[in-house]
């Protein structure tokens, strides 16, 4: 949440309009709607899961999975997910 | 990832050829124009010059990659017989990605042809959906080979199981899909 803080004061003084319009919506932004709408966050499985079905709607070519968005994930938590996602999530989904 | 309008274009094909030859042609190379007006401020370039800066800058470099001398004559740069060294590892050069947010921006990138990449900060990951479909279309209609190129920019934990996945509990395992 920490991240969403953040980048509220940023998106404020956005010249990007769309940017700039939705600075309310990211600086009262609730756990729940993060969770539900921004990030994809859970054990391989579901992540696998995830990973596939948004695949399926929008059509990707590749992520850039920003493993510590905010900057508040512990060390070898954040190793331990990179891990998990080249080792488990990847190969399910090639 | 490079804000293209405030770099300078010789200057930045250079260095990023050189990651190329050291790193023997891993770049990729991604640019955009930043929603951050502040850094703009810092280097004191008007954000309203900030399109055309990105094309111009992005032409250059393109140009000092591939020739072993180019000219160029622009609004903000120009060039003669300049050479940049050394010249990237990958022929012509390496692989570009754009960076989009703005709504004019995925037509445009797909009408250019570049891949592009997106992120989700204020909005929804299924609200990309009708931006990536106008570049996809605009990609389409200007006659590119197949249907252009989409990496997302995602916010991503895995944990060994579900349960441990957060600090605090939530009930929602997937996000929404769009209705």
């Amino acid at each position: 949440m920490s991240g969403y803080r953040t980048l509220s004061t940023r998106l404020e003084n956005s010249p990007n309009r769309r940017r700039a319009a939705e600075a309310e919506t990211v600086r009262t932004i609730t756990y729940e709607e993060v969770m539900r709408d921004k990030v994809i966050i859970g054990g391989p499985e579901t992540v696998s899961k995830c990973l596939q079905q948004l695949h399926d709607e929008l059509g990707l070519d590749g992520i850039l999975a920003e493993l510590n968005f905010g900057a508040l994930i512990p060390p070898h938590a954040m190793t331990r997910s990179l891990q998990l996602l080249c080792e488990t999530v990847m190969p399910r989904l090639q | 990832m490079q804000v293209l309008p405030l770099c300078h274009p010789l200057r930045l094909a250079e260095e990023t050829a050189t990651i190329d030859q050291i790193s023997r042609g891993r770049l990729l190379f991604g640019v955009g124009r930043s929603g951050n007006p502040r850094s703009y401020v810092a280097y004191g370039v008007p954000y309203s010059e900030s399109r055309e800066r990105f094309l111009e800058t992005l032409e250059i470099v393109k140009q000092a990659w591939s020739q072993p001398t180019f000219s160029y004559e622009g609004k903000y740069y120009s060039f003669n017989n300049a050479s940049a060294v050394p010249r990237p590892y990958q022929r012509p050069f390496p692989p570009i990605r754009v960076a989009a947010a703005s709504e004019e921006t995925f037509p445009s990138l797909g009408e250019a042809g570049y891949p592009i990449f997106v992120a989700v900060r204020s909005g929804s990951l299924s609200a990309l959906a009708p931006d990536l479909a106008a570049y996809r279309h605009a990609y389409r209609e200007a006659g590119h080979p197949g249907e252009g190129e989409v990496y997302l920019r995602l916010t991503l934990h895995i944990a060994d199981t579900d349960r441990q996945r957060a600090m605090k509990p939530s009930r929602a395992s997937c996000r929404a899909t769009a209705p």
